[in-house]
């Protein structure tokens, strides 16, 4: 079922284009969580992606009118905070976007143990990738961007979407055999 | 221990994403909302962001009152003091002949001491004083024709120099006169000062009859020998004698011996030349000015005292009609601004007191102007379909004004002007063009019309103008005005600006006279 028949919805929307105040919070308390989430996989901090939350919180609140009621709000909502943490990410020293990473090994990890790691955990292992890698993973494997896409977004090439996205992964799975081995030598201990 | 495939690898950080879900923090609210406060302008430097340019024409208006106060008082304070001069100017020659020891600059003083006393008791002040000049003048001026009556023609006819003296001040001794300063006729008033000789036919001057000649051929100074001989005449009279020349010339032989020595060196031909003089008319200025104070250093041009009252009965009429065109900018906001409106008015104004005039009247306006889904109410009837993204308005108002108006700056051809008041608007025609994102469909309203009558006292209007003299009756005025809205008005509910220029013809009945 569409979002605008949700009556909540519509009636929060209703009075945030009014700029009622207590409407605007309400919604961004139901959106809070859903939107942190986005924000958090493009930031390396908490407080990075808090200031990206409130400032993609912002545009939603004064381009209000610019919603299309037949489209989902949280499709809308997820794009702006997005695009808000691309426009920082433009903001930030670029020169990390092509880092060079060393060719990591082929590593092995244990399935048992990332099950039990919890997604804070996880979304926190992206937040330690550089800029460049954190940026397209998040864009290409969670939020389904294309390599064209992301490539256009980032004014950088395909082939360098496609090698960020490849060495991010590979960093990934480094970090995850760096805690799987810390944890086997915890239980062996 | 497995090798973990790309595609598990996503798989996995993807529903970490989606089913991660922070907790909630209400600080990070607080810093939103006072940033959504700060463009609202719900907060005070919200508020003054929006406002700014209100805000400088109130703050400028009573800025611009109280240097006109300061200005006016000072200019009052210079033409009383220039008024208090010209007075002392003319009193002077009075106190020095009444033995009265108090100096001009004494008497300044206490003016200024009496600064308090309002304009009309300076005003009877300074009529007393006059009167009482006049009277002593016209003492002094018996006296004189007295003294005159007593002396010896002889003495008259010496020169018209002497004349001077003997008239003017017995003081004045002849080194005196000398380095005294001839002041041009024109400002014959000025006391204790020689005049230039009047040279015009009428004073016997230059341009004076033919028979100048004649006479110079008698005598070596023609013109003092017919100042003379009118001066004798003169006497004549206010000795009481002889009151027509030609009718009773025995009377000046009956009178004096140099008078007939007098007639003696004039023949005939000469007295009938002369005869017309008896009809000109009679210069008062050697009785009559007040010459008793010794030569002024700087002479200064006396001005006539100008009753301050009728000036500014005329620079004020009391009534006033006028009609005007305005284009003018609409919004809703500051920051809107679309195409521009028009307006027309009529306007009549009435003087409360000089320089304030109440002002009321009509205006019919077009205002065109545009507003985003959030500064325009959406009606609470159509929940149905999506919202417009904006609204292009087009109101046609009449609004009724009633405004003070201040001059702030005044003269014959020009004043500047500030005003202040209310507006009420009657929405008379509105009608809206709503606007939608791109393929929005299930669009239910596509434009609207309406009336939504009145809103009474909706506005607050700010203007400043200047105003030009064209004809006695007629002026043209330049006045940029705002209207400030304090209500919401229209379908929409909108906080509507508007910024514009009137250029108006003002009717007065009376202007200046």
């Amino acid at each position: 079922m569409p979002e605008y028949n949700s009556a909540v919805l519509q009636e929060l929307l209703d009075g945030c284009l009014k700029r009622n105040r207590r409407s605007q919070e309400l919604l961004y308390k139901q959106f809070y969580g859903y939107a942190m989430s986005v924000c958090l996989r493009y930031t390396r901090s908490k407080e990075e992606a808090k200031e990206i939350l409130n400032d993609g919180f912002f545009k939603v609140f004064t381009k209000l009118e610019s919603f299309d009621t037949n489209r989902s709000f949280k499709t809308w909502l997820s794009r702006i905070m997005i695009n808000t943490a691309l426009d920082h990410y433009r903001q930030e020293v670029r020169r990390d976007v092509f880092d060079a990473v060393e060719a990591a090994d082929q590593v092995s990890v244990d399935e048992t143990i990332i099950s039990k790691m919890s997604h804070e955990e996880l979304i926190g292992l992206i937040q330690k990738l550089t800029p460049s890698y954190r940026i397209v993973f998040s864009l290409s494997v969670i939020d389904g961007y294309t390599h064209e896409e992301i490539a256009d977004q980032l004014n950088i090439s395909v082939g360098a979407s496609k090698s960020n996205l490849s060495r991010a992964r590979e960093k990934l799975r480094e970090m995850l055999s760096k805690i799987n081995i810390d944890n086997y030598d915890r239980v062996a201990r | 221990m497995i090798e973990l495939p790309d595609d598990e690898l996503d798989k996995l950080f993807r529903k970490s994403s989606e089913e991660f879900d922070p907790t909630y923090e209400p600080e990070d609210w607080s810093a939103l909302k006072k940033r959504l406060d700060r463009e609202d302008g719900k907060s005070p430097a919200g508020w003054l962001r929006k406002w700014w340019p209100a805000g400088i024409l109130v703050l400028l208006l009573p800025a611009g009152l109280a240097g006109y106060y300061f200005m006016n008082e000072t200019d009052s304070e210079k033409k009383r003091d220039k008024q208090i001069s010209v007075q002392e100017r003319k009193n002077a020659p009075v106190l020095s002949e009444s033995g009265n020891s108090a100096s001009v600059r004494d008497l300044k003083k206490e003016k200024r001491k009496s600064h308090v006393l309002a304009k009309n008791d300076l005003r009877e002040s300074n009529e007393d004083k006059n009167l009482k000049n006049g009277k002593q003048l016209h003492q002094s001026e018996n006296q004189l024709r007295k003294d005159e009556s007593g002396n010896t023609i002889g003495k008259n006819s010496k020169s018209e120099t002497e004349g001077f003296n003997r008239n003017g001040s017995k003081e004045l001794s002849a080194d005196k006169i000398a380095d005294a300063k001839i002041l041009p006729r024109s400002r014959s008033k000025a006391g204790g000062v020689f005049l230039e000789p009047d040279r015009s036919k009428g004073k016997e001057g230059d341009g004076a009859f033919s028979s100048d000649k004649n006479i110079s051929s008698v005598s070596g100074n023609p013109v003092s020998r017919v100042k003379t001989f009118e001066n004798e005449l003169h006497r004549n009279k206010v000795s009481g004698g002889a009151n027509n020349f030609v009718g009773d010339r025995s009377g000046i032989t009956d009178n004096s011996e140099n008078v007939l020595k007098v007639n003696s060196e004039i023949n005939e031909a000469e007295s009938r030349l002369l005869f017309p003089l008896n009809f000109l008319t009679h210069s008062p200025f050697n009785q009559k000015s007040p010459l008793t104070l010794p030569a002024i250093a700087s002479p200064e041009s006396p001005e006539p005292a100008v009753s301050p009252q009728s000036e500014q009965r005329d620079l004020s009429p009391k009534f006033a009609v006028r009609i005007g065109y305005s284009p003018d900018l609409s919004s809703v906001g500051l920051d809107n601004f679309s195409k521009p409106g028009s307006a027309f008015s009529f306007l009549a104004e009435y003087a409360l007191v000089p320089k304030l005039y109440v002002q009321a009247g009509i205006t019919r306006s077009e205002k065109v102007y545009f507003a985003k889904a959030n500064e325009y109410e959406w009606p609470a009837e159509w929940k149905m379909g999506p919202k417009a993204i904006s609204t292009d308005a087009t109101c046609k108002i009449i609004e009724i004004p009633l405004n003070l108006r201040f001059d702030l700056i005044q003269n014959s051809q020009s004043r500047l002007f500030a005003g202040a008041g209310v507006s009420s608007y009657h929405m008379q025609n509105e009608r809206y063009v709503y606007n939608y994102l791109p393929n929005t469909h299930y669009i239910k309203w596509y434009d609207y019309q309406t009336k939504t009558g009145w809103y009474f006292l909706s506005h607050i209007n700010a203007s400043a103008g200047y105003e030009r003299r064209i004809t006695n009756k007629l002026s043209i005025l330049a006045e940029p005005y705002v209207r400030i809205p304090v209500k919401k008005v229209g379908y929409g509910k909108v906080n509507l600006f508007t910024a514009g220029m009137w250029i108006s013809l003002r009717y007065t009945p009376v202007f200046f006279k």
